[in-house]
């Protein structure tokens, strides 16, 4: 048995515990996390299960979970720190009225403490007591100058703050950044990072996935959903349902109390607002719901 | 015994030398296929090795594959690669888990409809007449077909309006946000700093405001034998831009890939015959949309390209290659910019709905698709360029 082969498969069993299902690869990545101490950047289409991965890995680890939603204009003031400024002009004014000398170095040092720090998602993640878990979450949503923020994050694991100095990891968090490629990442985050990518699962993972998620679901209900959803998938919809639809429409499968979908194929039309996230995807789908949908499930 | 141990050492060093030196040459095969591989991939390959990775053949290519691919791209085309140059044979399970299933998304290949570029009959030609009578006036020769403009008054007057709309464009306002003296959002970081010397009081206030900064393009132009009506008074269009916008980057493509300017210089039309010229032995030739593209996406676009780039392609999609061949260029291209608008000039002549089995493959990867080939279609172009 090679050295590595041990953790990797105590790796996948943890993760199957909680109910993410990961192939190999990504076990793999995960697992050189660790051995290098370096970011892991997921990307993929929407719906695949990116976030899951972050999350499945806090509870593998018991260790809190920081999270970091990314839109374009995020900066530091939101990403890494900012100042209780209502309190700190609080302090300035009571340490005014308290004393007649002004020592404005005295009061710089006290307002710009600590005390009247708050932090943000990276600092919060660098400072944890506790090794934790960051997930930069849909990174290609910030801007470039973003990304130029990150980077000393990623490779040193320490934050600059200028009144105060730098604050290096107590404990190297696990670092976590999802992307759904709308926008190139810069080469510069992309060496920095782990890189993985995660495509749709085939039926068979999928099928794994379903009835790790949902231990009720019947076994005929989650072969004929997976096989709907993975024959949705060969279709030119704008939107492609990914596994968290999959999952979803099976529960509202379940929570209506289908068992067969040949028996009630009327539960499909009724529920495909779980699957289909456009009005073109269900006009097409609606189209060829009288044709195929129903007769091939068994398949 | 200690000579055992010197042996296995001896051994271990030799194997571990011979790794390092295959590992090495399979590192300077991925940078030859353009692979973002620096020293540090270098280092974290040789401890993906050194962690045990380097006794299975299934671990060594996932433990590989996650610190020496950095994209979606290296990712698609590692394993083949790695098969390539371990020289093992691939399993089935282990492609199964490795690849990236894209085979549906991509659109199926139609077969190619031949379709000449003649003066068919069409709407256009129908009110043509009426068009291109009155040179000078805006309003009909906007509604003139550029391929039926041969008049050189009429042509500089043309020009005349294309420096006009090019003109139009202004600044974009960014989310991002800069620090301001005197309007904006106030900024109550920079107040509380000043309100240092004044015992807290705030008495001058600091305010940020969104940065403004012109909008960049890149402009592909295509200058085949095909295009050659349109070419001209494209490439006027793309020098104006140019001239008015500081980071512009134009360029052209035939049978290959050759850049016109920036935007930062002032450039005249001597400049760009010069380039046409250097680069032009292509230019009555056939077009290789897709060979440029690649070599665009592959040299150029990580500099050129980035998320606050409007990429224009003026070309009429003719192309010698696959129309499947160009599908992944465009999906890069598409992921990279801010917006990817192809101008098709062929586009005025061809009834609304009308199937292009060139162009319709690409329409998913294009947020405007919109013909240039009269100067009410430019006029919209500019639009839709300062939107």
């Amino acid at each position: 048995m090679s050295p590595h082969a041990d953790p990797q498969a105590t790796l996948r069993q943890q993760l199957m515990s909680i109910g993410y299902v990961a192939e190999p690869a990504l076990v793999s990545s995960l697992h050189l996390m660790d051995v290098l101490g370096k970011p892991l950047l997921i990307e993929g289409e929407a719906g695949v299960g990116k976030t899951e991965v972050a999350k499945s890995l806090a509870a593998i680890h018991q260790a809190p979970l920081i999270r970091l939603q990314c839109y374009e204009g995020l900066d530091a003031q939101h990403a890494l720190y900012d100042w209780d400024y209502k309190r700190q002009l609080l302090a300035i004014q009571m340490a005014g009225n308290a004393s007649e000398t002004r020592d404005q170095d005295a009061l710089k040092g006290a307002v710009y403490s600590d005390e009247f720090l708050l932090q943000r998602p990276l600092l919060a993640a660098i400072r944890s007591p506790q090794r934790a878990v960051l997930l930069i979450d849909e990174v290609d949503r910030a801007d470039e100058e973003f990304e130029a923020l990150l980077l000393e994050v990623l490779s040193d694991f320490q934050v600059s703050v200028p009144e105060l100095g730098t604050y290096t990891a107590i404990h190297k968090p696990w670092v976590v950044l999802t992307s759904n490629a709308v926008r190139d990442l810069s080469d510069a985050l992309r060496r920095r990072c782990l890189y993985h990518y995660v495509d749709y699962p085939g039926a068979a993972a999928e099928l794994t996935i379903v009835k790790a998620r949902l231990p009720d679901i019947s076994a005929q209900l989650a072969h004929q959903v997976v096989n709907y959803v993975q024959r949705l998938r060969q279709s030119q919809l704008r939107k492609t349902p990914g596994i968290a639809e999959t999952l979803d429409w099976s529960a509202a499968l379940m929570g209506l109390s289908v068992k067969d979908l040949s028996e009630t194929p009327e539960a499909i039309e009724s529920t495909l607002a779980c699957l289909l996230k456009t009005r073109e995807d269900r006009e097409f789908v609606t189209r060829k719901q009288s044709e195929p949908a129903t007769e091939n499930l068994e398949q | 015994m200690n000579n055992a141990v010197s042996h296995n050492e001896a051994i271990n060093r030799l194997h571990k030398d011979t790794v390092l030196e295959r590992l090495s040459g399979f590192i300077t095969l991925l940078r030859d296929e353009n692979f973002l591989c620096d020293t540090s991939s270098t280092l974290d390959a040789v401890r993906v090795c050194s962690a045990g990775y380097i006794e299975h053949r299934l671990h060594l290519r996932q433990g590989l594959r996650a610190c020496l691919c950095h994209t979606r791209d290296e990712w698609r085309r590692f394993d083949a690669l790695f098969d390539d140059f371990w020289r093992s044979v691939k399993t089935d399970d282990e492609y199964e888990s490795a690849t990236p299933n894209n085979a549906n998304q991509q659109p199926p290949e139609d077969a190619s409809r031949n379709r000449l570029i003649g003066f068919s009959a069409s709407s256009d030609e129908q009110d043509l007449d009426q068009n291109i009578t009155g040179a000078g006036d805006f309003k009909t020769l906007s509604l003139a077909d550029f391929r039926f403009v041969f008049d050189k008054q009429q042509m500089q007057e043309i020009e005349q309006l294309v420096d006009t709309l090019a003109k139009r464009m202004r600044r974009q306002r960014r989310r991002r946000t800069t620090a301001s003296k005197s309007a904006g959002r106030l900024d109550l970081r920079r107040s509380q700093h000043k309100a240092l010397a004044t015992n807290g009081t705030l008495r001058e206030l600091a305010y940020r405001q969104p940065v403004k900064r012109l909008p960049a393009f890149v402009l592909l132009l295509d200058v085949s034998q095909s295009m050659e009506v349109y070419s001209k008074l494209f490439l006027r269009f793309t020098r104006q831009l140019m001239s008015e916008f500081d980071r512009s980057q134009a360029f052209a493509f035939n049978t290959q890939l050759f850049p016109l300017g920036q935007g930062n210089t002032r450039l005249t039309e001597k400049d760009f015959e010069g380039a046409m010229n250097e680069y032009g032995k292509g230019w009555l030739g056939g077009t290789r949309i897709a060979k440029s593209f690649k070599a665009f996406n592959n040299d150029l676009g990580r500099r050129c390209v980035n998320s606050h780039t409007t990429l224009v392609i003026f070309s009429d999609g003719y192309d010698t290659e696959k129309p499947s061949e160009l599908i992944p260029e465009m999906e890069t291209l598409q992921r990279r910019a801010r917006r990817v608008i192809w101008v098709n000039p062929l586009l005025g002549r061809y009834a609304e709905n009308e199937a292009d089995p060139k162009m319709d493959p690409l329409k998913p990867y294009l947020d405007v698709y919109c013909s240039g080939h009269n100067l009410t279609a430019l006029d919209e172009l500019g639009k839709i360029l300062i939107r």
